[in-house]
This record gives structure tokens, sequence and C-alpha cells, in this order.
């Protein structure tokens, strides 16, 4: 008789311990269907270092997706649900490239000049310079014809060379770097390079959460994608204080605005007894008005790979559904 | 009577070992950790519908019972300073802080043994070591055992002779509050309703206790709940057995073992029968 209980006391150890394990490593974000849709994109488009090239950039200067994303969206919201994936940890971002565009008309048509830091010219020539002790910078042609510099007056023997520098013709002076200036092709704007624009862009790829959100047998994943595929958006781990005190964590808040429905899971390898009563003091103490975003019905599910027979009627008793993952 | 009541507990309890007693408890009963809180054994004896949950420690020995009356003494206690914390108190109360304590006997005692034991401690429940296994019987097993054994057949005891004459009622538009503050002071698990058709037990007010209605109540408005009429109780209350004084005592047990409330009242209703009075046969001292 107690044998038999015995050893649902013990379930109820190794209930505590997966729990407290429990199953793969979660993090709290939610996961809407385009979400999935775009891991799963980025997945297919990844290359053999797992990053994927998601974005370009036009003769015009307008970032353009590789992917598609649908006539209502732009590449500006595609960006920002990109970086959202990679806030939530399931992709990672590295750069990829800049692109410089007009600072007027933003096209990326633009040819580049230089000119002398000193006037302003354009006529600055390439030329092999000395730097003397005291810092001053020598053409190659003065060289020979010195004999003291002409910044600080000692020898000029002590130079050092020769660097590449430039020469402006207009102002003679001698310089290690030149003004960049940009000049759109498009509209004529012309400015310092300092002062055009810039698009930074970055490739993708799937994390090791990412992709077990995609490949994973872990449960809660598993019922993830397959919430995420019905039309739910779907929160995990979510935190909620409970009328007595208690503070609980659910494991899956899924949410479908267009249906009115919502559903609060707890996941377990197996759905018994046990597994039941435990959601069950949950369901009785959580105030669903607390959890955030659910609207309509709210169901609670307890689910699980395997399900105990029996399962449903104990489950009926304290009107919580009961699924196999 | 003393004298009847000795050459039964000669017959019949030196006779008959806890083990004769095990072979009529065929249910399970379910277990509950001692660390757990009180709200879990309640599901579980919603779940279950069973009248008591055995209490074990770490190691799985059994070191107590859980039972409504445990819940009743917990929800009072916490209702007469602190109603708004009622429900708080379910979940941060571990069972260990209300269960009952429980006789531990092994299956070659005596049923005298048993039964004297529970009588000296005022406990109904031990636990039975059977091998490895552990076993829960109650009073209720042991008149269940007596029985169908045929063995209080002979005597000639009348129900009045083991009866207990102070019978515990309330009036029937007192609170439920009110009726576990009657069951906690007198020290009963069954109290009759004024008019002496219907008996709440420490089960039936459980019963009430683990529903939807009253569970969502406890939470939401629990001076609500506790002010409840037990006019409104009715589904969980019983009807008891009602019986002449001079009943045979072999028949006052064999109807009232067979349904809840598990009790018998004389007809004037002066008089009350439950399982505990199985504990009287026993010669006293």
């Amino acid at each position: 008789m107690f044998e038999a209980k015995k050893g649902l006391r013990e379930r109820v150890g190794m209930y505590k311990k997966h729990n407290a394990a429990r199953f793969e490593s979660l993090s709290s974000h939610n996961l809407t269907a385009e979400e999935l849709a775009l891991l799963n994109i980025i997945k297919s488009m990844a290359g053999v270092d797992g990053l994927a090239k998601v974005f370009d950039v036009n003769a015009d200067g307008t970032v353009v997706p590789l992917i598609d994303v649908g006539e209502d969206s732009s590449a500006e919201e595609l960006m920002e649900r990109l970086d959202m994936l990679v806030d939530k940890g399931l992709l990672r971002s590295e750069f990829d490239a800049k692109i410089l565009t007009c600072g007027m008309c933003g096209g990326r048509r633009l040819t580049l000049k230089t000119a002398c830091p000193s006037c302003g010219s354009e006529y600055v020539l390439k030329s092999n310079v000395y730097v003397h002790g005291c810092g001053a910078l020598v053409p190659e042609e003065a060289v020979e014809r010195l004999i003291s510099c002409p910044k600080c007056g000692s020898n000029i023997g002590s130079v050092k060379g020769p660097e590449n520098g430039f020469v402006c013709s207009s102002c003679s002076g001698v310089f290690k770097w030149l003004r960049v200036l940009v000049e759109c092709l498009g509209c004529g704007w012309s400015d310092v390079v300092e002062n055009a624009g810039q698009v930074v862009l970055r490739r993708y790829g799937l994390t090791e959460e990412g992709l077990s959100i995609l490949v994973s047998t872990d449960p809660v994943k598993k019922l993830v994608r397959r919430l995420v595929s019905e039309g739910f958006t779907v929160m995990r781990d979510v935190r909620v204080r409970g009328i007595s005190g208690a503070d609980y964590v659910l494991d899956i808040v899924a949410v479908n605005v267009a249906h009115l429905e919502s559903r609060i899971y707890m996941v377990f390898r197996r759905v018994g007894f046990i597994e039941l009563l435990d959601t069950a003091v949950k369901k009785l103490d959580i105030d669903k008005s607390l959890i955030g975003n659910v609207v309509g019905n709210v169901r609670w599910v307890a689910a699980g790979p395997e399900v105990e027979p029996g399962a449903e009627k104990i489950a009926k008793t304290f009107n919580v559904d009961v699924e196999i993952i | 009577m003393t004298a009847a009541i000795s050459s039964l507990m000669n017959e019949v309890f030196e006779v008959y070992t806890v083990f004769d007693v095990l072979r009529y408890v065929d249910r399970a009963t379910p277990i509950i950790g001692e660390d757990d809180a009180v709200i879990n054994a309640l599901v579980v004896l919603k779940a279950l519908e069973v009248p008591a949950l055995a209490v074990v420690n770490r190691r799985g020995e059994v070191v107590g019972v859980f039972a409504g009356y445990n819940v009743i003494t917990l929800l009072h206690r916490v209702g007469l300073t602190s109603p708004e914390k009622l429900w708080a108190a379910l979940y941060k109360t571990p069972v260990y802080d209300v269960g009952w304590l429980t006789l531990q006997a092994e299956t070659t005692k005596s049923l005298e043994d048993l039964v004297t034991g529970m009588r000296a401690r005022g406990w109904g429940y031990a636990v039975v070591h059977h091998g490895e296994t552990q076993h829960l019987i109650g009073v209720l097993d042991v008149a269940r055992f007596l029985v169908s054994s045929g063995a209080l057949e002979k005597t000639s005891l009348r129900l009045l002779d083991i009866a207990t004459g102070n019978v515990v009622s309330v009036r029937r538009d007192s609170t439920l509050f009110d009726l576990m503050g009657v069951m906690l002071r007198r020290r009963v698990r069954r109290v009759v309703l004024e008019g002496g058709e219907y008996v709440i037990t420490d089960r039936g007010v459980l019963q009430y206790l683990v529903s939807n209605q009253a569970l969502e109540m406890l939470r939401d408005d629990p001076a609500k709940l506790m002010n409840t009429p037990l006019d409104e109780l009715t589904q969980y209350v019983g009807r008891p057995e009602i019986l002449s004084g001079d009943t045979h005592i072999s028949t006052a047990f064999k109807k009232l073992v067979e349904k809840e409330p598990y009790t018998a009242l004389t007809e004037e209703r002066k008089h009350i029968l439950t399982p505990w009075d199985i504990t009287k046969l026993l010669k006293q001292g």
C-alpha cells in the first residue's frame, strides 16, 4: 500500500530535482511567429561561418533587405526586429560593412577628394617627407638644401625618413595627412568626410539558443515552436507573485490576440499526479490579471512529452488542461 | 456493563492482532511531505477525495496524519486574529506545523495494545509497519473489523452502554467559523446540527473548503468564507443513523460504519455513537 506511495514520494524528489535543473537554459523573452520565421530564414541563408548577409545598400544609398520582408515592412523595421532578436540572445551579429552616404540627399554615389588641411586647396601633391627631432616635417627636396631645421633652427642632420607625406602647392604646407572631402554625384553636396552620413551593415547568425529554438527536442522549445506556428505570441519564464506572496515562474505564457485566447503552460517531462498538483497550487494562487499581456479566456495547461494514465481526470478536478508535447 | 466489557476485551481484543485489522484496510493512504505547504495537502485531499493523508519525513517514514481537523485548526487559529492572512497561511504553513502525531505499531501487536494506545493518547490513527511497507489504520477501521469479524455479537452491550451522553450541537444559523470553534473547544470531529437530523464532520468541512467555490472565496474574501452560514453547507452534512438506545452494539456499529458521517444518534438525540466509542470496549485501566 505505502510502497506504491513511497514511489510517489520519490517522484516528488525527482520532480523537485529536475525542476531545479529545469530543462535547458531559458531566458526571459517572448517570441512571435514573425520572429520564428526570421530565425528560420537566417538559418537557411547563413554561410559556412554561420552568418547571413541580410542587407545591402543600393546606388541611391537606400538600405535594402536581401530577404522578403513583405510590402508593408521596411528595412528599418527588419533591422529593428533582428536587433531585438540579438537582444534576446537568439541572434548574434557581426560588422559587415560601412557605407558612406550623402549628408544632404542620403545617396551613396559619392566621390572622394583630398585637400590641404591648412588652406583647403586641392592642389596638394604626394611627397616623401622627413621628420626632424623637433617634430617638423621637411619635404624631401628641401632636406638637401637646408642646413638647419626651419622650425627649431637646430642642425637638419638629425631628420628621420623618408615617410609618405603631402606638400600643398598653394600654401607650401607639409602634412602627413590630408583633409578628405566627399562630393555627392546626385545632389552636388560636398563636405568633409566627417559630415557624411554612414550606414553600418551587420551580418546575422543564430546563437546556440536561437538554433535550439528551431531544432531542439527540449519540450519547452518544441512547445514554443508549435504555439508560435499556431499564431500565439509566446513569453517564457514569466515571473509572477501569487496572492499568498509566493513567487512563481510560469514556463510559457502564450497569447493569441486575434482569437482572444491565452494559455499558461507548466511544462514537465512527464505529466502525472504530482505535476498536476503543482500546477493546481499555482493556478489557485495566481491572479491572471497580474500576468502581463494575457487576453480573453485564460487556460491553464500542464504539458509534457508523456502523460500518465488518469492524469486528465485529476486535471479536470482543477480545471487544468493536459497536453502532450 | 464493566463485566461485559471485560469479557469482550478478554475474548476479542487479546485474541486479534493489528494484522487482522490490516486485512480489512484495503485502501491506500496517500502521503504528503512534512515540509510541504498545507495548500499542497488540500489539493491532494481534493484530487483523491480521501479523508486523511499520511505525513512523511524526508526518509519516507510516516510521522503523522493530516486530516480535515488539522485544516480547521490552522484556519481557526489564523482566522481569530488575521482573517486576511488565511490564504497566505495555507501557502506558508508546512504540514508539519499542523499535522497530528501518530502511534507506531507492529502487525504482531494485539488489538488491545493498539486500542489502549489510541485511547491513552487520544489519537485515532496508528501507523502500522508491515515489512517494508507502512499502513495507516484508524478507529473506523478497527470498528469495521470488529463488525466484520462478528466479534461484537459476543457481547450483550447496548448502544446506550457506550454512547457519549454529551452531544455537541450547533445552531443552524451559526457560521463556519463558529462551527470550527466548537469542534476545537470541545475536541470533537462530529457536531450535530440543531434539530438532530444532520451531523457535520471535520471531513464535511474539508470537502466544502476544497470545493472550487470555497477555495476562491478563501482566496478572495476569507472573512466572507469564515462567516458562511451552516445553512449553505447542506451538501456537506450527513444524516446520522437514528437508533434506539437499546440497539445491540453489533447492530449499531454495523449501521454506523456503512456510510458517512459514521455517526449514530439515539432517538431522543441525547446520545451519540462514533467510531471512537469502539475504544470504550476496552476495560479501563
